[in-house]
């Protein structure tokens, strides 16, 4: 056969494709082009059977028997409005099948009887349409007796109308069961408001839903091509069908469609195409549908939308929504997304905000911080709340570095956080969280510090509140309790300042230091950390302050030694020297003179004459 | 020879009135889109066409006022207990009463039909009769009630 | 000496009666090969035929119906007696050369080879003598089989192809015989019934073969795959210069 290439290569394509399929014969182009297209015109409704004479493109639509004395009933879109499915008082009564049709692609068609409810005032009669789909409504008393078996025959109700669908009716109906009657007789029968034969999968997948009766909606958008090739898809009302060259059919309905509605696509920000069909989630009667693109031989999963009745839908992308997974996703310890995932400030990171919920009361409130120097953590509830009131990531503590840690046997949790520039770990924290003191942080040289000192292990214990500020801005100081209660030297204090540095108080040192610190004002912030000598065996406990000492001991409490008579002191020898131990503080006397008394002495102090004793 | 022949098939035996044909096609079977084919009877007092469709389809089209068509069709065992499939036994006496111009699978004039869905030995069916005209109501249901006073069902293993 | 020539003579005349005697069968055997071919019978001829073409049937009572197996294996019973049509019953076989072109022909005109006016069956051996899935493949969808050794005992078939034309309202055997092909098999049962328009109707109702509607099938389903519906410019060729 010669072929002269006056058509695409993709017709050409299809030519030698014909020519095996006639096995050789001695046709010429011209004589088989002629036969298809007489064939073609009158035969796109069955490939098994031929008309010689091609019928009207109306006929071929209806089928044959489609006026109103053929004998069989109507299709309920011709009496719906377009919408391919069984009308209100009615119930699914049973189906058949015809094979090979090509309204499905060569696949099995369904028609299901749409049967009257008891009650309802079907009358027979024959519709008042234009359309060549004139079969009679509610005419015949019969059961295919495949569906709804719960519903007893005395029932007794009329066929209103039929239903079409490419899928078999099990799938889409628990009441019907696998029984199956095949009617190649009805293979043609057919209506204007059903989809053309050999319809896109698209076209038909939205009329197996219903057509313009489906959550969908009507069409609004014509089957279009994606981009890059990976299939095609068409948009609708409330919502689109995507036909994935790696993926099958996927439709996206609201609200999910509203969550998602110009995210879908290729481009780097985009969250790919459906991976599935949407899902119902057991957990808090929510639903999500995932979305994704194909990766090799595989499919990379870029975003969930996830969605509950108290909640509403959301997006969860990478790599939050890994993290969200790992923990349970909405049955896990977070529970529903209340946010979509969001950039930080910073642009380097994301982040995602959750409810857990209990018998539809909010429980707590949950987060994911995923960053590429620490990773993705979660925190909730008080420990959450404290990290959002200093400023989240902008704030001192920076990202949340671990997930949410148990302190050992305290029943405290805590999280840990580090604060990035350049890639880089500057500085880190924590917020612990404990029913006596709440949720207080630590960070920065003070959360060093503690960390060096044995963290919530140590003499310190746990923070009890935030760091706050001296009253003259140079220094600040966080206070620490063991769970339990401090004592004499348990609990107490960090201070830190740029000048001095990072110095602890513990047990009565640090009150002592704070009534100063609000009162007087004697010792200025600490220099050095506590030492703890046995002076003539006697133990001492001694620190160092800008501007001051404290020292306690059997033979004197609390002393606080300040100005020239700490100088005098120091230079005597201090606690080693000839005075002894203090055993008492700077007394100040009412004409001026500072006096403090000593194991071995008494040194004092007259203003413009110097020290004495 | 005689005029009534036993048929036998799937479980299921009856008389066959003489001048009847009767078939059945089986056997359960598994499709290729999952659903499942179960076997039926028909029987009718003309020549059966080679290709019938289960409820008649590829048949009641061809009826003429004397012919009589009877469908036996089997469904998957677990509707015998279910409240469709309520009525106990085959059906038997049908009487002219019982037949509507409105129970047909395909309403064409002149013609009146019978359905009873039922259950016997714990298996599930329907029986649908078509009368092609008026004079099908005397000896066409005659011979009906006679087949179906003879049919016989069988418990059978359940395969799958 | 003249014995030997008597015994000569005499033994060359006995060869002589022998030939001919040869071949005289031999050309009622040719006579009877050609009545089998195409070429149209004489009619008072063929009932001859159809009468001798096997020993008269024993009297016995008539067959009311054919009782068997499809090839699926399920039960039917198809009456004979008291029936709208007579009622051609083909005897085939799987096996046999000359059952071949029948099988062909059935395939090909969908199991329509004979007028609306008779009702072809086809009865092949049951399935104790022939293999179900043999006549399965053999056998169209839209011919009436029906598997039944029985059937073959009823009639004293002596082997196929076979075929026994039956009337409808008594069951009376109308013609029996054996034939080449289709259209020869309604020369014998136009003869039978004594209505020569029998063969006619067949002859001039030429069927399109099923492979060709095959064949056609598999061409629409390319063009369709491909994108090209009813209508599309490319399948008419006076909107596509250049074609052969």
């Amino acid at each position: 056969m010669k072929v002269t290439p006056t058509l695409s290569t993709a017709s050409d394509a299809v030519l030698r494709g014909i020519s095996r399929a006639l096995g050789g014969a001695t046709w010429s182009r011209r004589s088989f082009l002629v036969r298809t297209s007489l064939l073609g015109s009158a035969l796109a409704m069955d490939p098994a059977r031929f008309a010689l004479e091609p019928r009207t493109a109306y006929e071929a639509v209806c089928g044959p028997e489609a006026d109103c004395g053929g004998g069989f009933t109507v299709f309920c879109c011709t009496i719906q409005r377009g919408a391919n499915v069984c009308p209100e008082g009615t119930f699914v009564g049973g189906f058949w099948k015809a094979d090979r049709s090509a309204f499905c692609r060569d696949a099995a068609r369904y028609y299901v009887d749409c049967n009257g409810n008891a009650g309802w005032p079907w009358h027979c009669h024959c519709p008042d349409t234009a359309s060549c789909d004139r079969r009679h409504v509610a005419c015949v008393q019969f059961r295919y007796g495949n569906c709804n078996l719960e519903i007893p025959e005395h029932y007794g109700s009329p066929v209103v109308c039929r239903v079409v669908t490419c899928t078999p009716p099990w799938v889409w109906d628990e009441s019907c069961t696998t029984t199956s009657f095949t009617d190649q007789f009805t293979v043609d029968q057919s209506a204007p408001c059903l989809p053309d034969p050999w319809p896109s999968k698209i076209i038909m997948q939205w009329s197996d839903l219903g057509g313009p009766g489906s959550p969908l909606g009507p069409q609004v958008g014509r089957v279009e091509r994606l981009p890059f090739g990976n299939g095609t898809w068409a948009t609708f009302r409330y919502g689109a069908i995507f036909d994935l060259a790696w993926g099958g059919v996927r439709f996206v309905e609201d609200p999910v469609w509203a969550s998602v509605r110009g995210r879908t696509g290729s481009t780097p920000t985009s969250i790919g195409y459906p991976l599935q069909d949407r899902v119902t989630l057991h957990e808090g009667d929510g639903w999500a549908q995932a979305f994704g693109h194909r990766r090799g031989s595989g499919v990379d999963e870029l975003a969930v939308a996830v969605g509950s009745p108290a909640l509403g839908t959301h997006v969860v992308t990478q790599p939050v929504l890994s993290k969200w997974r790992a923990l349970g996703a909405q049955g896990g310890v977070l529970g529903y997304p209340s946010r979509d995932t969001r950039s930080t400030s910073d642009k380097t990171s994301s982040y995602g905000f959750f409810s857990k919920l209990a018998h539809g009361r909010l429980v707590y409130r949950g987060a994911i911080y995923a960053n590429p120097v620490v990773g993705a953590h979660w925190l909730r509830g008080a420990i959450l709340e404290r990290y959002l009131e200093l400023g989240s990531e902008a704030g001192p503590l920076g990202y949340p570095a671990s997930d949410e840690l148990h302190a050992g046997a305290s029943g405290a949790t805590y999280n840990d956080f580090s604060v990035i520039d350049s890639s880089s770990v500057v500085s880190r924290g924590a917020i612990y969280s404990t029913v006596k003191f709440g949720a207080q942080p630590v960070y920065g040289p003070i959360y060093e510090k503690w960390v060096v000192l044995g963290a919530e292990h140590g003499a310190l214990g746990f923070p009890t509140a935030a760091p706050v500020a001296t009253s003259d801005g140079q220094a600040s100081y966080e206070r620490f309790s063991p769970l339990t209660g401090a004592k004499v030297r348990t609990g107490g204090g960090i201070v830190t300042s740029k000048v001095f540095g990072t110095h602890s108080l513990l047990g009565t040192f640090y009150g002592a230091w704070r009534d100063d610190e609000e009162g007087p004002r004697l010792l200025g912030v600490p220099v050095a950390d506590e030492v703890d000598p046995v002076i003539g065996g006697v133990a001492l406990r001694s620190q160092q302050f800008a501007t001051g000492a404290l020292f306690d001991s059997a033979v004197g409490r609390g002393c606080v030694l300040y100005g020239p008579i700490l100088t005098t002191y120091a230079q005597r020898g201090g606690p080693a020297g000839s005075l002894g131990l203090p055993t008492s503080s700077v007394i100040v006397e009412g004409n001026g003179d500072e006096q403090a008394t000593f194991q071995f002495g008494t040194l004092t102090y007259v203003p413009g004459q110097g020290v004495s004793g | 020879m005689t005029g009534v022949r036993r048929l036998e098939s799937h479980g299921i035996s009856l008389l066959v009135p003489v001048g009847w044909e009767a078939r059945f096609t089986g056997p359960a079977a598994r499709l290729d889109d999952g659903g499942h084919a179960q076997p039926y009877l028909h029987a009718g007092n003309f020549a059966l066409p080679a290709i019938r469709a289960p409820f008649g389809g590829g048949v009641v089209g061809e009826l003429a006022p004397p012919h009589v068509f009877v469908a036996l069709l089997e469904y998957a065992p677990e509707g015998a207990t279910t409240p469709l499939f309520g009525s106990h036994g085959v059906p038997v006496r049908l009487q002219a009463s019982d037949f509507s111009a409105s129970t047909l699978q395909r309403s064409l004039r002149g013609q009146a039909g019978f359905q009873r869905f039922f259950h016997a030995a714990d298996r599930a069916f329907c029986l649908y009769v078509v009368l092609g005209g008026r004079a099908a109501y005397q000896r066409g249901l005659d011979d009906v009630n006679a087949l179906l006073w003879s049919t016989r069902v069988h418990a059978v293993s359940v395969t799958s | 000496m003249i014995w030997l020539v008597i015994a000569e003579a005499l033994a060359l005349l006995v060869l002589g009666v022998f030939v001919l005697a040869l071949v005289h069968s031999y050309a009622g055997l040719v006579a009877k090969v050609e009545e089998l071919s195409d070429s149209p019978p004489r009619r008072r001829v063929a009932s001859q035929r159809l009468a001798a073409s096997r020993p008269p049937a024993p009297d016995g009572p008539v067959v009311h119906q054919v009782t068997g197996v499809t090839p699926g294996g399920d039960g039917v019973v198809i009456p004979l007696v008291g029936v709208e049509r007579d009622t051609l019953l083909a005897f085939l076989s799987s096996t046999c050369t000359s059952c071949q072109r029948f099988w062909s022909e059935l395939e090909d005109s969908s199991g329509e080879v004979l007028p609306p006016q008779l009702r072809l069956v086809v009865v092949p051996k049951g399935p104790d003598k022939e293999s179900p899935s043999a006549i399965l493949e053999a056998a169209p969808d839209a011919c009436d089989v029906v598997m039944s050794s029985e059937a073959w005992s009823d009639f004293n078939v002596p082997g196929s192809p076979y075929f026994v034309l039956v009337g409808a309202a008594t069951g009376t055997v109308l013609g029996e015989g054996t034939a080449l092909t289709w259209p020869r098999v309604l020369d014998l049962a136009a003869v039978a019934t004594g209505d020569d328009a029998l063969a006619e109707v067949m002859r001039h109702d030429a069927r399109k073969p099923a492979s060709d509607l095959r064949r056609e099938t598999d061409v629409d389903r390319l063009l369709l795959d491909a994108g090209i519906r009813p209508g599309d410019p490319s399948l008419y060729p006076n909107h596509a210069p250049g074609i052969e």
